[in-house]
């Protein structure tokens, strides 16, 4: 089957930091999500590079290695007519909704903007159109109408940004972090809705998030990054119940379980890190090397090879005798 | 009778004047009650916005304009002294029970420290005005203990990445062993490693001076993994108070339902459901239950007056009018 995106090896540069050295923060990652709806996440902690990925993807950074295919165009080479399918097909959905409307503009405004200019629907169809848009998400018109971005709630207005995205029918939704300001009660009902519209729509998603039960209760695939690179890629039930990352482990321990009874583990004490971040972007071998519980000499002097385990890849020198 | 009693907290009613001669406010503590017992560590929970942060910023009576306290008392009791928190002004705070009876994390507290001042300063500053003695030594100890290098010191907090900014607060927080400690929302903006060792950190403090940690989050699964109680937030009223494990294993009220039931788990797809809408406008708060427009038990009597407070055992108190024997 073909694919609705490939990354191929793209690797993004940027020239300052705490120590004003270069530095990848994207690190030869590859990627594809098959041409069929499906949800697919990117995880992993603060500064690994998923929103830099996120608008490699976008097409606001262009990597100084690898391509982004779209239905097999590069999308960092679109002309003309493409440009305005491509920004149709794909459509994006950010952290902070506040952020993402100018304050001083009602939101219909911005609905009104993307229907017509974008989604090239007729102005006396539009109200109608952006109407029933609403109502996928739970608002309606009269509810948004005459309202500046400060008069709704986070999540009221998170859903007006999905709103939005949904206006052009697109194929495909980049959404960074888009619950992460929320109360983990209405996170739920966002992450439902992605899953409804992959399902009622065919939208495909990608989901980045630092929040791994919203991760695995949503998505098909999901991949893990740490300081640039993917280190662990596969089903999401595989990765996150048989993690066999080193990081991809102690994430999973990490995560706070909604039952008292899970505690002891839990708070086993793990080791806070001292080391300065961008000191591991620039590291020799594997990355994770200096945090490491499993570290070997070749780890530190070689970077590990992506290897091959039944449906997942795993960036990791404990699993090279291991093919399949 | 107060014996294990740390912070009485009685009908606590705090406002945030909005236009004073209309008589417009954001009602965000209504009627609180809360006894904090020695010793434990206590989760305050609700979504944002049901006056979590107003409550903590007047148990330790940081009360500034527009926010007002307009009823209620909070007292402290600590070595066999008795501090009557809302009765001392600012300076006789600051002098008695800042920083050594109690210590404030506040809400993104990352983005506290003076901008222009070395790491090193801030805590030459606490220790100054409360320490007979500055020594940095004993500061350079406490830091290392925490994960930190030495080094750190000497930077300033934007050369610092979130989750050492972070710790640096907290240490500043710990250092005087205060009795009694506020963390409001430690680890809202952290990756879970992080929040792992940031709580780890608070939790094991705790454990060795044998000090009270008020834990105030969002985060269900946060309270899960290291209250011993936790008291649930709504609209500006406490409405469940109970055993952290008891709670989770069988909440009653239907705010603290709806709050356990939303979160997925690995390992579990089954469909889970959140919470239908957000809360009120502190503003104009719904009559009656204030939670009765979100609450899917709502009867005629939640729309018209306010439930009762419900004692269910001696660990559990619930106000919703579902527990009300006739
Ligand atoms: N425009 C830029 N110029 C220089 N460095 C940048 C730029 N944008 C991002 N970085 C750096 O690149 C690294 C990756 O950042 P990125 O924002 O992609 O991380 P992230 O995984 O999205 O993190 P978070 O979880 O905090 O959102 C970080 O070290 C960041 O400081
Ligand atoms: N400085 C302020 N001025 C006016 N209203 C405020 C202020 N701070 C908080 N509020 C309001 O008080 C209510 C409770 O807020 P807060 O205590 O911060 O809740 P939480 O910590 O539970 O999120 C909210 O309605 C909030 O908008
Ligand atoms: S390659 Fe080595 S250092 Fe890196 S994660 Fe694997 S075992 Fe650990
Ligand atoms: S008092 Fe009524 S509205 Fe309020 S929580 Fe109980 S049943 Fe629901
Ligand atoms: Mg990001
Ligand atoms: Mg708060």
């Amino acid at each position: 089957m073909a694919n609705l995106l490939e990354l191929r090896n793209i690797t993004k540069i940027f020239r300052y930091g705490l120590f004003g050295f270069r530095f990848k923060a994207v690190d030869s990652v590859s990627l594809s999500l098959e041409d069929k709806p499906l949800i697919f996440t990117i995880a992993g902690e603060s500064g690994s590079g998923k929103t830099t990925l996120a608008r490699i993807i976008l097409g606001f950074h262009i990597p100084e290695y690898g391509e982004v295919l779209y239905k097999g165009k590069n999308i960092h080479k679109l002309r003309g007519y493409d440009v305005k399918w491509y920004r149709r097909e794909v459509q994006a959905v950010f952290q902070d909704p506040y952020a993402s409307f100018n304050p001083l503009k009602k939101v219909y405004n911005y609905l009104r903007e993307t229907a017509i200019n974008i989604a090239g629907i007729g102005r006396d169809e539009v109200d109608g159109y952006i109407d029933e848009v609403l109502k996928a998400v739970g608002l309606s018109l009269d509810k948004v109408v005459n309202k500046y971005p400060h008069e709704f709630s986070g999540g009221e207005l998170q859903r007006v940004a999905i709103a939005r995205a949904l206006l052009t029918k697109p194929r495909l939704i980049i959404a960074d972090e888009p619950v992460s300001m929320l109360d983990a009660s209405l996170r739920i009902n966002i992450v439902n809705m992605f899953k409804d519209f992959k399902e009622r729509y065919g939208i495909s998603f990608i989901y980045i998030t630092h929040d791994l039960s919203t991760a695995y209760y949503i998505s098909d695939n999901i991949a893990i990054m740490y300081r640039g690179s993917v280190v662990e890629l596969g089903p999401v039930e595989k990765v996150l119940t048989e993690p066999l990352h080193p990081y991809t482990q102690v994430l999973i321990e990490s995560v706070p379980i909604p039952n008292p009874k899970a505690r002891t583990k839990w708070l086993e004490t793990i080791k806070l890190s001292s080391v300065v971040e961008e000191k591991e972007f620039i590291a020799r071998g594997c990355k994770y090397a200096s945090r490491c519980p499993y570290v070997m000499k070749r780890c530190i002097e070689e970077p590990p090879p992506d290897i091959a385990i039944g449906s997942r890849v795993v960036k990791c020198w404990l699993y090279s005798e291991q093919k399949t | 009778m107060f014996e294990d009693i740390v912070i009485n907290v009685e009908d606590l009613d705090a406002v945030y004047d909005i236009d004073v001669e209309r008589n417009v406010y954001v009602h965000a503590v209504d009627g609180v009650d809360l006894q904090i017992r020695r010793g434990e560590v206590i989760g305050i929970a609700g979504e944002s916005g049901c006056g979590k942060s107003t409550l903590a910023k007047v148990l330790y009576g940081f009360i500034h304009p527009p926010l007002r306290v307009r009823k209620g008392s909070v007292n402290i009791y600590v070595d066999n002294v008795k501090y009557d928190v809302l009765k001392m002004n600012s300076e006789e705070r600051r002098a008695k029970i800042w920083w050594k009876v109690i210590s404030y994390i506040p809400q993104n507290s990352m983005n506290v420290l003076n901008p222009v001042e070395r790491i090193r300063d801030h805590f030459i500053e606490v220790l100054k005005y409360h320490a007979s003695t500055v020594d940095i030594s004993k500061v350079v100890g406490f830091i290392e203990g925490m994960g930190l290098k030495r080094e750190v010191l000497n930077a300033y907090p934007h050369q610092l990445s979130g989750g050492m900014r972070q710790r640096i607060v907290i240490a500043l927080a710990l250092m005087l062993n205060p009795r009694i400690v506020i963390a409001d929302e430690p680890t809202t903006a952290v990756d879970v490693v992080l929040q792992r060792g940031i709580l780890q950190l608070l939790v094991e403090s705790q454990k060795r001076l044998n000090n009270t940690l008020i834990v105030i989050t969002h985060d269900m699964g946060v309270h899960a993994m290291i209250t011993h109680r936790v008291a649930v937030m709504y609209a500006g009223n406490i409405v469940e108070v109970g055993g952290t494990t008891a709670m989770f294993e069988n909440p009653l009220h239907p705010y603290t339902q709806g709050l356990i039931n939303s979160l997925p788990r690995i390992g579990d797809k089954s469909t889970r459901v959140g919470l239908a809408g957000s809360p009120p406008d502190l503003r104009n708060p719904p009559p009656g239950c204030r939670f009765h427009p979100r609450c899917p038990y709502a009867m005629d009597i939640c729309r018209r007056e306010k439930p009762p407070t419900i004692k269910i055992d001696r660990d559990r108190i619930v106000s919703c009018w579902l527990y009300m024997k006739r």
